[in-house]
């Protein structure tokens, strides 16, 4: 831990010189604002307890306490407690260590540990806590074989939507999820579940409680309105837990941090911004972008400086296709979007990001129209008419649906040709 | 047109987009026939105190897309003296209604909205601007009844109460 806060201690008295973007040098003062970090982390930072909350004094045996409201930790508390009386609030105080307060000298650590809407949501309480024990539940009701059978049944029968993956029919077999399966679960998991909790409405009222904190918590931006909205699915959640109880091994809830640290997430919002700024999502993304992906492009033989050049390349990529994106986007009509739009459709991760609605209906090439009927309508027909008419020819007809419908007028609004056209 | 795909501002990054897509195609990837959902904006029922029907969100089941063509003449004349026809391109789709269970009330069970295939079948055309976003359905266990899942995404979260 000394290692770890020495190089801040001593910027707080002397300042640091740093090179500002307006090329001139000005003296910083650093603070710790805010720590990202898994428990274990957040403990040995903090030196408190194993089981203990980093930012309040409940006792484990007491949480999760959602209902209560705890009093929050502070360093200088810290300095004039004896050994005896820091461990009574969780906290671990040794000769060798540094005073807490001198070591973090300028901030109060405790109050700068935030919530990690990757591992305490979704990880935590959706995939360790509440998902085991709605599985647990449901063997219960319908028997240890039966319940897993029935629960892949009805996630193999989600629908295809947008960014959402299938799970096919072995969900309950799987050893080891990665965050976007869990991000993908939470959002089928209220439909897939409904018809086996019928007749066990609070169990079903925690669920939706959880799904509906954990997609609150993920706002960019919140409001009173949004935090209120946080606090009123905190109290479904505490009035729920109790449900579960039997398939603790403990039978308590006591001694689960995740959950505790549910009744910090509104003030660390209020504090510290938005959980989304702080998701350890993206830190745990960096090795397979930077190195994992790096080390593929290479021919693994001096790797090192082939992944330094495929990073180098890759971010000249990022900044012209941005550049181009930004071409096109400006003024789509202009010729020199239409050069950057062909540039961008040879590079396959660029054409992604280049949607349909940026591309003109010229560029449309299709070919192959096959005329399939000519429909005819008295002259001077309303539109609600011809829209009456054309909904009952449509009731009746089966077009091929990998070509595009084009309805066509032939001189005049009387006559109509409908056309089929395969794409090239 | 295999579908339509509907531009949505993200929510929790405004400056950036998501396109979503709604198919009405035969044949694809997968087995049978795909044709997806979307909710499209009917008319308000101001007397109704539901949410989704104040605000008049349908779902309906998406058949076909086409594109409608029409020659309109302007007033103008060429050189010539021939009348100059304009084409006019309107991007229509042909869809099914879908009819609300329980006049939308969410479900006092799981607080979720359910709807079902009509009765009597209702099929119409319409604008393809008058899609608002492709809704997710899954079938309750009750045939022809589906859930529509407002958690498939935070916008359709933050759409649909």
């Amino acid at each position: 831990m000394t290692t770890i806060v020495h190089p801040r201690r001593e910027p707080p008295k002397s300042g640091l010189a740093v090179l500002c973007a307006d090329s001139h040098t000005s003296d910083a003062f650093p603070r710790i604002a805010s720590f990202l970090a898994d428990y274990p982390a957040q403990c040995t930072i903090t030196m408190v307890k194993s089981g203990w909350c980093p930012q309040c004094e409940i006792c484990p045996d007491d949480q999760p306490g959602l209902a209560s409201r705890p009093r929050r930790r502070h360093p200088q508390w810290f300095l004039y407690l004896s050994t005896m009386a820091a461990v009574a609030v969780g906290l671990w105080k040794f000769a060798c260590c540094p005073h807490l307060p001198d070591a973090h000298a300028g901030c109060n650590i405790y109050s700068c540990m935030n919530v990690d809407w990757l591992h305490q949501l979704l990880k935590g309480l959706f995939k360790d806590h509440t998902w085991e024990w709605i599985v647990s539940f449901l063997k219960d009701i319908y028997g240890q074989e039966k319940s897993l059978d029935l629960i892949d049944e009805r996630f193999s029968i989600i629908p295809r939507f947008s960014d959402i993956c299938q799970f096919g029919d072995r969900l309950t077999r799987v050893k080891q999820w990665t965050g976007a399966e869990y991000k993908d679960m939470v959002k089928v998991r209220l439909p897939a579940l409904t018809p086996r909790l019928n007749g066990h409405p609070d169990h079903f009222k925690f669920i939706k409680s959880v799904t509906d904190f954990i997609l609150i918590a993920s706002y960019h931006s919140h409001t009173e309105t949004t935090l209120k909205y946080l606090q009123d699915v905190l109290s479904g959640i505490s009035s729920n837990l109790h449900l579960f109880l039997p398939y603790r091994k403990s039978h308590s809830m006591s001694m689960i941090p995740k959950i505790h640290s549910l009744l910090h997430f509104i003030e660390c919002i209020r504090e510290m911004g938005s959980v989304d700024n702080c998701d350890s999502e993206l830190s745990d993304a960096a090795p397979t972008n930077l190195i994992k992906n790096g080390n593929c492009s290479s021919n693994m033989v001096n790797y090192i400086p082939q992944m330094l050049r495929w990073e180098t390349c890759q971010f000249h990529i990022k900044s012209r296709v941005s550049i181009l994106l930004h071409i096109v986007k400006s003024d789509p009509l202009l010729l020199k979007a239409d050069i950057c739009r062909k540039l961008l459709l040879r590079n396959s991760q660029a054409s992604d990001k280049l949607s349909s609605a940026l591309i003109p209906r010229s560029s449309k090439v299709m070919s192959k129209c096959t005329t399939i009927a000519t429909l005819t309508f008295p002259e001077g027909i309303s539109i609600s008419e011809f829209n009456d008419t054309l909904t009952s020819y449509f009731s009746t007809f089966q077009p091929d649906t990998s070509a595009s419908l084009d309805l066509w007028t032939c001189g005049s609004r009387a006559s109509w040709i409908l056309h089929q056209r395969y794409p090239e | 047109m295999k579908g339509v795909t509907v531009t949505i501002q993200q929510h929790n990054n405004p400056d950036t987009v998501v396109v979503q897509k709604a198919r009405c195609v035969e044949k694809w990837h997968g087995q049978g026939n795909r044709f997806d959902n979307i909710l499209i904006q009917g008319d308000c029922a101001l007397r109704n105190n539901r949410w989704v029907l104040q605000t008049g969100y349908y779902p309906a089941k998406l058949l076909y897309a086409f594109c409608f063509s029409d020659r309109i003449n302007p007033g103008e004349a060429n050189a010539n003296g021939s009348v100059v026809w304009l084409t006019v391109h309107h991007d229509q789709l042909f869809v099914e209604d879908l009819e609300y269970l329980s006049s939308a009330m969410p479900n006092r069970t799981h607080g979720m909205i359910l709807c079902q295939d009509a009765l009597q079948r209702v099929q119409h055309i319409v604008k393809v601007s008058l899609v608002l976003t492709p809704v997710q359905l899954v079938l309750s266990g009750e045939d022809t009844e589906y859930l529509l899942n407002q958690y498939a995404s935070l916008e359709s979260y933050n759409m649909i109460y």
